[in-house]
């Protein structure tokens, strides 16, 4: 079961400013493995699935992928080394329609090679809008979507266009998938259909991330947990014992004041559409 | 006698037609790049380099082609550096910077006097240019801007645009393609400054100006940024229509700028995005007629 | 020497006049307002309009002027900026959308002011003001028009500096320019803030334009892109946003022009700005006083 860790992040640490977002998060991800990431608001969960996916630059501690340091790579680069990411808000390209969206994420291979021989090559054009559009189609279908990919995503309800988030991370084939809370702002129904769509990939192999707000869904779906507070990994290991944590519990509950807070499946949907677009990369 | 009134309508025509030509590679050098997000204004001092270079070199004897070449690969050169020395800037900053580079550019035109000639500008330049090499020109430049804007290629310029965070997430190296673009940019507005050096046979060193960035942006504007042919309507209507409205005369400015208002605001993709949603308008009427539910789900069309 | 300390003096409280409002709209509501000139010779257009009759004495021609400058600018951000902030979301298509309308509002109207002018420089009579100089020994001297500017300059400069670091208004200023959603969220009327900033900047390039137009004894459209080019440079080396910024480089540059002009090589004196510009983005984008998070590049 506990293969050698595809990702490992040790002492991570990311200032803006003044403020602590990551201060010492340290978290290993095995190969194949489904792993939660919990955490109250403002804890540093997107901030770490930022710097994974390189959109942010630690300012201290390392980033590891098959043992080799990956904190120098710029995020184009790491997607084109297979690590792939949902982010927390919807972010489609309204201009275009679904499948045009997808097929961005299924031409990364395409994507890094010379922009000039992309542009007046023929073949390689051909190409790649081929292969794009092929798996495009195939990961719109895996997340239940190919009937809309003539769709506009402004078009289509919030639950649908959170999948089509999930198809444009999949279309490349990815070896590592961070999906930053995919199923906020979904009905239950849509959401254990996307549980089901993640353990399906786990079965296939793939490594992947989730985090997620809602315990039961980290239940159902991962093999282990992390869990963060104020920039660290408060608690790891099997989702229970991380659930069961009382560090956990106080993080979650807030300090003895358990009374006022909502209880975790609501608390994932009211984290449901638009956020500050001030900040740049949820 | 079809063919008679077509060759004297373009024998009455034709210094329009040049001038339109010469003004839609000045446009796609605009377009290019604010297509992409790149948002730099320096085509418009790469005018004024190229009209210098190749009309210098061509007085200094050599012949068409290479001068022109040379102005080309002199751009390329430049451009590349430019980029290089801007490439932290972004939006409003990479816009001023350019635009300052822009004036720089035509303050050293009008004081290197031993080179340029100063104030009085550039002269008697052999006339060696045809409308038919610059219509080729402007062809093939849209052929290869269409090649630029479709496919993937064209949709990664369009995240890049949009979303830059995400564009890299999906690994687009944005820095390299918003290079790309910068250069373009430059070689567009080359053309287009060595075509009018040759084809007129003067330059000016205020040709480059203020109104000459104003006018640029305008058409990009006016005919709509994200396609050439957006840029291709601006050219024709703003050279075109001075000529023909001339009961408004004075008053086509007021006409422009307001045009300029009330489409940025109101219609960012210009008139070319009004031309098309007109275009659409019987289909989806159609549409709507036989299935009203199915229209949100089939709106295939390409920004 | 001295004249030229005092010519340059002057000089750098005109840009101080005109680059205040500029850095405001742009350092808050991301607003690079190109018609900013355009507005500054409109006011001095205005001016020429309402005393070459010598129907109207000095000061509230001034005072009119200058409302008249603001109430053009705030026509522009009600009208068009608000809609685009509105409803552009992605902040680099709204920033293209504003400088578009921007330069659009600028050619508007600076067609309006040289269609009334017969596209000639205007200057108001010099019954609108009378100059006086005052010797200071030699052949050194300063003007009343001077004086004033230069008075007008330092109230100006201290009202805005102090108001935006103590009054409510300025506090939301700020809170606008570092983020604009959590300041709404924060219960901030935005579209208030913007509106009266947008004003505030229109009418000190009115008050700019009006003094300028007596002082010169007169105007014409291209007037304000000089100005508009300098007030860059002025930007850029002052930091966006920054207030203070803008009036010490105002001032250096001010003094850099003139030095240019009297001991230099005068023609290069365009070059000045531009090259500050070019320079100063390479160097140091954030500008040389400005604090890093006003930084946009
Ligand atoms: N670009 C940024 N600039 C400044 N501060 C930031 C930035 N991004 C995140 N932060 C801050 O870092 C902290 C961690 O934020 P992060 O988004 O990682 O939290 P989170 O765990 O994802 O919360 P949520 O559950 O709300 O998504 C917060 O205090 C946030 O305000
Ligand atoms: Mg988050």
């Amino acid at each position: 079961m506990s293969a050698a860790p595809l990702l490992e992040v040790r002492d991570a640490s990311v200032r803006f400013g003044g403020v602590h977002a990551l201060r010492g998060a340290e978290l290993s991800v095995s190969t194949g493995s489904l792993c939660g990431l919990i955490g109250p608001n403002g804890s540093g969960k997107s901030t770490l699935v930022n710097v994974i996916s390189r959109l942010t630059k630690l300012t201290g501690g390392a980033l590891l992928m098959d043992g080799d340091e990956i904190d120098s790579l710029s995020a184009d680069r790491a997607r084109a080394a297979g690590i792939a990411r949902t982010f927390q808000t919807v972010r489609l390209l309204p201009s275009m329609d679904v499948l045009a969206n997808v097929m961005l994420g299924g031409a990364t291979h395409f994507a890094q090679r010379s922009v000039a021989v992309n542009w007046l090559w023929p073949p390689r054009r051909a190409n790649a809008n081929r292969t794009a559009r092929q798996a495009a189609l195939v990961a719109l279908e895996r997340v239940g979507m190919a009937a809309h990919a003539h769709a506009r995503p402004q078009a289509l309800p919030y639950g649908q266009q959170r999948r089509v988030e999930i198809a444009r991370a999949l279309a490349s084939r990815p070896r590592l998938l961070l999906l930053d809370e995919p199923t906020a702002g979904m009905s239950h129904h849509e959401r254990e259909e996307v549980g089901d769509l993640l353990m399906e990939l786990r079965r296939e192999g793939l490594t992947q991330v989730l985090v997620e707000h809602d315990l039961a869904m980290i239940h159902r779906v991962c093999d282990h947990a992390h869990a963060l507070n104020f920039g660290r990994v408060i608690a790891s290991g099997s989702t229970q014992e991380v659930a069961a944590d009382p560090g956990v519990r106080e993080a979650y509950l807030g300090h003895g004041s358990s009374g006022e807070r909502a209880q975790d499946s609501e608390r994932a949907q009211e984290s449901g559409p638009p956020e500050s677009p001030a900040k740049v990369s949820q | 006698m079809a063919i008679a009134s077509i060759s004297s309508w373009y024998a009455g025509n034709e210094t329009l037609i040049q001038n339109i030509l010469i003004y839609a590679l000045l446009a796609f050098s605009v377009q290019v790049v604010l297509r992409a997000g790149v948002f730099s204004l320096a085509g418009i001092g790469f005018y004024a380099i190229g009209s210098y270079t190749a009309a210098l070199l061509l007085k200094k004897g050599w012949p068409t082609v290479p001068s022109i070449l040379a102005a080309v690969l002199l751009c390329i050169l430049l451009g590349y550096l430019l980029a290089l020395l801007l490439v932290r800037l972004r939006d409003l900053y990479l816009a001023m910077a350019t635009v300052a580079f822009d004036l720089m550019v035509g303050v050293v035109a009008t004081n290197w006097t031993g080179l340029t000639g100063g104030p009085l500008g550039v002269t008697g330049i052999p006339l060696v240019m045809g409308t038919l090499p610059i219509f080729l020109t402007a062809v093939g430049a849209m052929l290869l801007l269409g090649l630029l804007q479709r496919g993937v290629l064209g949709r990664s310029f369009e995240a890049i645009r949009e979303d830059e965070p995400l564009a890299l997430t999906l690994a687009i190296d944005t820095s390299r393609y918003r290079h790309f673009a910068f250069v373009i940019s430059c070689v567009l507005g080359c053309l287009a400054g060595a075509y009018h050096a040759l084809l007129f046979g003067t330059i000016e060193p205020t040709d480059a100006g203020f109104e000459l960035i104003v006018l640029a942006l305008s058409m990009v504007i006016i005919g709509g940024f994200r396609s050439w042919a957006g840029a291709l309507l601006g050219a024709i209507l703003l050279t075109w229509l001075p000529l023909e409205l001339t009961s408004v005369g004075s008053w086509l400015n007021l006409v422009y700028g307001g045009l300029m208002i009330v489409l940025a605001t109101w219609l960012p993709g210009g008139l070319l995005d009004a031309l098309r949603a007109l275009l659409r308008l019987p289909a989806r009427l159609r549409l709507l007629l036989r299935s009203p539910s199915s229209l949100a789900a089939t709106g295939e069309e390409r920004g | 020497m001295l004249q030229q300390l005092i010519n340059a003096i002057v000089f750098g409280s005109v840009l101080t006049l005109f680059s205040l409002g500029l850095s405001l709209a742009w350092g808050t509501l991301d607003v690079l307002n190109l018609a900013h000139g355009a507005v500054f010779v409109f006011a001095g257009f205005i001016t020429y309009e309402l005393t070459k009759d010598s129907t109207m004495s000095f000061v509230p021609t001034l005072i009119v002027a200058s409302l008249a400058a603001g109430a053009v600018t705030l026509a522009l951000e009600l009208v068009a900026f608000r809609r685009i902030r509105l409803h552009f979301p992605a902040r680099r298509q709204a920033e293209l959308s504003m400088l578009v309308v921007s330069v659009g509002a600028a050619t508007v109207i600076g067609e309006v002011v040289s269609h009334q002018t017969s596209e000639a420089a205007f200057s108001p009579p010099a019954s609108a003001f009378s100059i006086h100089r005052y010797s200071l020994g030699g052949s050194v001297g300063i003007t009343n028009i001077q004086i004033l500017i230069v008075v007008a300059a330092i109230i100006v400069a201290v009202a805005l500096d102090q108001g935006i670091r103590r009054t409510r208004y300025g506090r939301a200023i700020r809170a606008l320019a570092y983020d604009p959603t959590t300041t709404q969220l924060l219960g901030v009327n935005v579209g208030a803030v913007a509106a009266a900033t947008m004003f505030l900047a229109g009418a000190l390039a009115g008050l700019a334009g009006v003094m300028l137009a007596i002082y010169l004894g007169g105007e014409e459209v291209a007037t304000g892109q000089d100005y508009l080019l300098t007030a860059f440079a002025i930007l850029i080396v002052g930091g966006v946003g920054s207030i203070r910024g803008a009036i010490v480089s105002a001032y250096l540059i001010a003094l850099a022009e003139t030095a240019v002009v009297a001991y230099g090589p005068s023609q290069w004196r365009d070059g000045v700005a531009f090259l500050l510009i070019l320079v100063m983005l390479l160097v140091r984008p954030q500008g040389l006083f400005a604090r890093r998070r006003f930084q946009r590049a």
